[in-house]
């Protein structure tokens, strides 16, 4: 007769297969948060370096426009207030709990999946409005009212342009698309197992 | 210092078992390995912030758990390599049947859905069923029912494929 207790006694064959050592785990672990730590100082640093920047052009250059100074305030609001956004994607997902039974893991997840399409959506098109809005106010001194050739003009425009359309349209979609896709394909895993776990 | 000595206590008494629930859970070794790597990765982190609130095995079983639901299956890459004018294939004759009995049940299990092969791998684990349904976070009655059907299926799986 085939019974279930021939299973459990074939379970208990040892399988040879090394484990890592302790040591190399906490090492793994102590690795793994310095490179998040090095990431998020990597990002804090490019922040600042924008405010420097940023502070710097409003000290050292007398604008004889307000139009520039409203510009540079834009660019300020748009690099600090994205950001912060990403920061809190960042904390949302580091504070989650990782010991949390599977319908509230998704629960989690599709909250983040929310906030994330939001942002992705409705926040990547705010802050490209706002930094072209930024730059628009910014350049009507520094290009069109400044003693340009009109080439150089033309040029300089087409550059920002250029830039402009191949971040927003390309580097910046495929890394959404990407980001969303993961996202997505754990949500469709919990999902599922969470309609397994609550049949019968 | 403290932690490290609780961890590798901790870790010596469950690793065996959970390296098990995940090749239960994914039919490739090196993946298995992965998952129970990001699981201690993460028990070491969480640690110092574990309240106590359920027993610590059901603590590191929920984060292995979590582990394999929320990891997304890079696709492999495929190494081609050019085998030597002198390959020949090797059959290992060491290859016993007690082994190849156990690469079965896997086998079997791995044809059962996604959170069935890791309730088994708990009940195979003699885990009481009071603390799998904490674990899995459903009610012992819907539990109990639960294990006796899979444990149906994989009986019926295991000797129908039987050393095919």
């Amino acid at each position: 007769m085939n019974t279930f207790n021939q299973l459990e006694e074939v379970w208990k064959i040892p399988r040879k297969i090394t484990l890592p050592d302790a040591a190399e785990i906490i090492m793994m672990a102590t690795r793994e948060k310095n490179a998040l730590a090095n990431k998020i100082l990597l990002q804090v640093l490019m922040l600042m370096l924008a405010i420097v920047a940023i502070g710097y052009v409003l000290i050292d250059i007398h604008f004889l426009y307000v139009s520039s100074y409203i510009g540079l305030g834009l660019m300020f609001v748009c690099v600090v207030g994205f950001s912060l956004m990403r920061v809190r994607q960042v904390l949302f997902l580091t504070n989650a709990d990782i010991s949390a039974p599977p319908a509230y893991l998704l629960k989690n997840f599709t909250k983040f999946y929310e906030k994330q399409k939001w942002l992705n959506s409705t926040g990547i098109i705010v802050y490209t409005c706002m930094i072209n809005v930024a730059f628009a106010f910014y350049f009507y001194e520094m290009i069109i009212i400044a003693p340009l050739s009109s080439m150089w003009k033309v040029l300089i425009l087409m550059a920002y342009i250029t830039w402009m359309l191949i971040a927003t349209f390309y580097i910046g979609r495929r890394s959404v698309r990407k980001e969303q896709a993961k996202t997505m394909a754990v949500i469709q895993k919990l999902r599922h197992i969470k309609r397994i776990l609550e049949s019968d | 210092m403290e932690q490290s000595l609780v961890f590798t206590d901790l870790y010596h008494l469950h690793a065996p078992r959970i390296l098990k629930m995940c090749l239960a859970y994914t039919d490739d070794e090196a993946q298995a390995q992965d998952l129970l790597q990001e699981t201690f990765i993460k028990v070491w982190q969480h640690l110092p912030e574990f309240r106590g609130d359920a027993k610590i095995s059901t603590w590191i079983y929920r984060i292995a758990i979590n582990t394999c639901l929320t990891h997304i299956r890079s696709k492999k890459k495929f190494v081609y390599q050019i085998l030597p004018s002198s390959f020949e294939p090797v059959y290992d004759s060491t290859f016993d049947e007690k082994e190849q009995q156990l690469n079965q049940l896997y086998k079997a299990i791995h044809r059962l859905p996604e959170a069935d092969r890791l309730i088994i791998s708990m009940v195979l684990e003699e885990l009481p069923y009071d603390e799998i349904a904490e674990v899995m976070n459903i009610k012992e009655g819907n539990l109990r029912v639960k294990i006796h059907r899979i444990k149906q299926q994989l009986t019926t799986l295991f000797f129908s494929d039987e050393y095919i």
